[in-house]
């Protein structure tokens, strides 16, 4: 669906912003893209939002070349930058009919795509309220509407959460995963690493306008750690033997106790993680609990910048 | 059914019913009506202008005064308010964070633009209608026909037009909205100077006639009218010709304006530089034909020169106002980051050189067989080979791909064809 080659930005003050960055992703993907602020990260989703013109390299989306019919992407692409511009003076409605409008959507039909982008985006009893009566995570959800009202197959997403407060944060990621599982393919990018952690089977750390590393989320975590954690508690008489034992097993690399908790640095195969938990049961061991620990963007993206971010 | 613009919608919807257009119309007719009592007070017994003098006179008198005073000042409103509602056109976009969602929406430059000026436009003539109660005021004392004041009103509007022009063009030439504010101001300044320096419409359409209307004479051009408040007595004076020169002039000169402020969005439309070298070479044609060139002529008329020798004079200013045209209309729109290569100055002057020469070289050359027809010998010897060898070159440089079909700035373009790490990017 998104295909970039070699792609490369540079400025006329010898600014290289993106350098040579390669990307693939399949239909329904959703790509974090992760780097700290002037990465690159902005310039890219530019790029592919035929906003700015790459130096070098090429860039398709859906098979189109960005550079040769960027008239053509742009319909199949929603775009919201993290400076969504709003008009304030116009109702909520008015806002959508006219970019609506703009966008060439026929006029008997905009009403219905109105409303239904009102309510994927929980706006509806907001219809007739002029905008610059929203809160801010209000006209980021407008903005995403607007983004949405010509059905795009693509998104691209430039930190769509940042200003936000933690309510309207979590409001936005589900909003992002109603249209995970609508199918969209989405490119988001942000440097608030927990925000992309839960739905984002793709991600991208780019540093300086490099890709230090992209791909799986998991593949990554394993690549980055050598394999997954797992959390365990146990009744506290069988923690020796807990730690014991787990030395034992094979797909154990290490065992450690934080806080009455096992950290278990798991290199086995990724589906059988429970395998850990039968010899522990097996052993006699009183598991109280055990679960594998959510996938840490922060400790991936720390490890992977590691000496380069100056 | 072709739908209407939707830039336009959006703008009536947000200016006609903002708390802030209220206020700004209420604002914009106390005023008025505050001038009007003022200048009607001063003809009141006892104020002493007017009290001494035969009661029909006094009519006459009061009606006049009041006509000047509405007149001048909605004529001065139209010059300094005007520009302000279309100088944020653009810069408000992008001060705003909307313009990228614009270039994205498939909207044309066009559309937005003549949207954004539409708009404004609806508000400018709402206020002049708005006026007209007040300025039927002076129907009360006579002397003054609804021919005038249509003529007058027509004539507001017109000065309105081009304001709401320059503004647009500004916009599409700053980066900030205060910046085209004041960059607004300044065109609308160069051009009343030209209007001013050419001393031309006004005067070559004042009926001899009419001069015990004094101060007919010193009413050389509508900037001293705006300034010294005395249009409306020429409008008195010879209302028909006049108006209708000045606002063709007026409006035509506001069209060239926004023509070039559209081409001046570069995403929008695909379109370039070229077109808009073109279109402001055609205002400083216009500029030219009608303002500078008939006063030169006027001044070898009157000095013991040959008619060739105004020419000579005429050719090399309407090459500069030509040039100045052309370099505006490439100026590489701010939008855009410029290609690497692309700020060398000697190359971007080269550029400018290059086209500004050869277009102006066509227009001249069309202009002086228009100046002087085949039958004269020295057009025949000299100007007219140049017509063709000029205008030849000129269309042949234009027809070049990299100039003409270059989207965007023309130079650039060139360049980034030249560079060889950049062609990659290039289709």
């Amino acid at each position: 669906m998104i295909d970039l080659q070699n792609l490369r930005k540079e400025y006329t003050n010898n600014l290289v912003a993106v350098k040579g960055l390669s990307l693939k992703l399949e239909r329904g993907d959703i790509f974090g893209f992760i780097g700290p602020n002037g990465a690159g990260k902005t310039t890219t989703i530019k790029m592919l939002a035929t906003l700015l013109r790459p130096t070098s390299g090429r860039a398709f989306i859906d098979g189109i070349d960005v550079t040769r019919e960027p008239e053509k992407v742009r319909g199949i692409i929603g775009y919201m930058p993290d400076n969504f511009g709003v008009y304030d003076d116009i109702k909520v409605w008015e806002y959508l009919d006219f970019f609506a409008a703009a966008y060439k959507i026929p006029r008997n039909k905009r009403p219905q795509i109105i409303d239904d982008v009102l309510e994927l985006t929980d706006l509806t009893g907001k219809k007739d309220a002029y905008v610059e009566e929203l809160s801010r995570g209000m006209k980021q959800r407008l903005c995403l509407a607007k983004t949405l009202v010509h059905e795009p197959q693509v998104l691209l997403l430039d930190e769509p959460a940042s200003g936000l407060d933690p309510r309207a944060r979590i409001e936005i990621k589900e909003l992002l995963r109603e249209l995970k599982a609508m199918g969209k393919t989405i490119i988001i990018s942000s440097h608030i690493l927990p925000e992309l952690a839960d739905f984002c089977n793709k991600i991208g750390i780019i540093e300086q306008g490099e890709m230090i590393v992209s791909g799986d989320v998991g593949e990554i975590m394993r690549q980055v750690t050598g394999g997954q954690v797992l959390d365990l508690r146990v009744v506290e008489e069988d923690l020796e033997a807990c730690l014991q034992h787990l030395e034992r097993l094979g797909s154990v690399r290490a065992a450690r106790v934080v806080d009455r908790d096992i950290k278990v640095e798991y290199v086995g195969e990724p589906e059988l993680t429970h395998e850990v938990l039968s010899a522990l049961v097996g052993a006699g061991i009183r598991v109280k609990a055990f679960t594998e620990e959510r996938t840490n963007l922060e400790d991936i993206f720390m490890k992977v910048t590691r000496g380069v971010v100056s | 059914m072709r739908e209407p613009n939707p830039v336009l919608i959006r703008e009536w919807r947000v200016r006609m019913r903002g708390r802030r257009t209220r206020w700004f119309i209420l604002a914009w007719l106390l005023w008025l009506s505050g001038a009007a009592l003022q200048a009607y007070s001063g003809w009141l017994p006892g104020a002493g202008a007017g009290s001494d003098v035969p009661t029909e006179l006094t009519a006459h008198l009061i009606s006049r005064s009041l006509f000047q005073t509405l007149i001048s000042i909605q004529l001065l409103g139209a010059v300094l308010l005007a520009p302000i509602l279309t100088a944020g056109s653009v810069t408000e976009e992008v001060e705003r964070g909307g313009y990228e969602h614009l270039i994205l929406s498939g909207l044309s430059g066009s559309e937005y633009v003549l949207g954004r000026f539409a708009g404004a436009l609806g508000v400018f003539v709402l206020l002049v209608l708005l006026s007209s109660p007040v300025l039927g005021l002076v129907f009360f004392f006579g002397s003054v026909s609804p021919e005038q004041l249509l003529a007058a009103s027509l004539l507001i509007v017109s000065f309105g037009v081009l304001a709401l022009g320059c503004g647009s063009l500004a916009s599409s030439l700053f980066r900030t909205s205060p910046a085209a504010i004041i960059g607004a101001y300044a065109i609308q300044a160069a051009f009343f100077l030209l209007l001013w320096a050419s001393r031309f419409p006004l005067a070559a359409a004042f009926p001899a006639d009419t001069a015990d209307w004094t101060p007919f004479h010193d009413l050389m051009s509508p900037m001293e009218a705006v300034g010294s408040g005395e249009v409306a007595v020429y409008l008195l004076a010879a209302p028909a010709l006049p108006v209708w020169v000045i606002c063709v002039t007026l409006m035509l000169s506001a069209v060239l304006a926004v023509s070039v402020a559209r081409d001046r969005i570069p995403q929008w439309d695909g379109c370039g530089t070229a077109r808009s070298q073109l279109l402001t070479t055609l205002w400083g044609l216009w500029l030219w034909v009608g303002f500078v060139g008939p006063p030169i002529h006027t001044l070898s008329w009157r000095l013991p020169l040959p008619e060739e020798a105004a020419d000579l004079v005429l050719i090399p200013i309407g090459a500069c106002l030509c040039c100045v045209g052309a370099a505006v209309g490439m100026l590489p729109p701010f939008t855009e980051p410029a290609a690497p290569g692309s700020g060398h100055f000697l190359t971007r002057a080269f550029g400018f050189g290059l086209v500004g020469i050869l277009s102006a070289g066509a227009i001249t050359s069309v202009t002086c067989v228009l100046e002087h027809p085949l039958g004269a010998d020295w057009s025949q010897r000299w100007v007219f080979p140049a017509v063709l060898a000029s205008s030849g070159l000129a269309i042949l440089c234009r027809m070049t791909r990299g100039v003409i079909r270059s989207r965007g700035n023309p130079i650039v373009a060139l360049q980034q064809t030249a560079k060889p790490s950049d062609r990659s990017a290039r289709p």
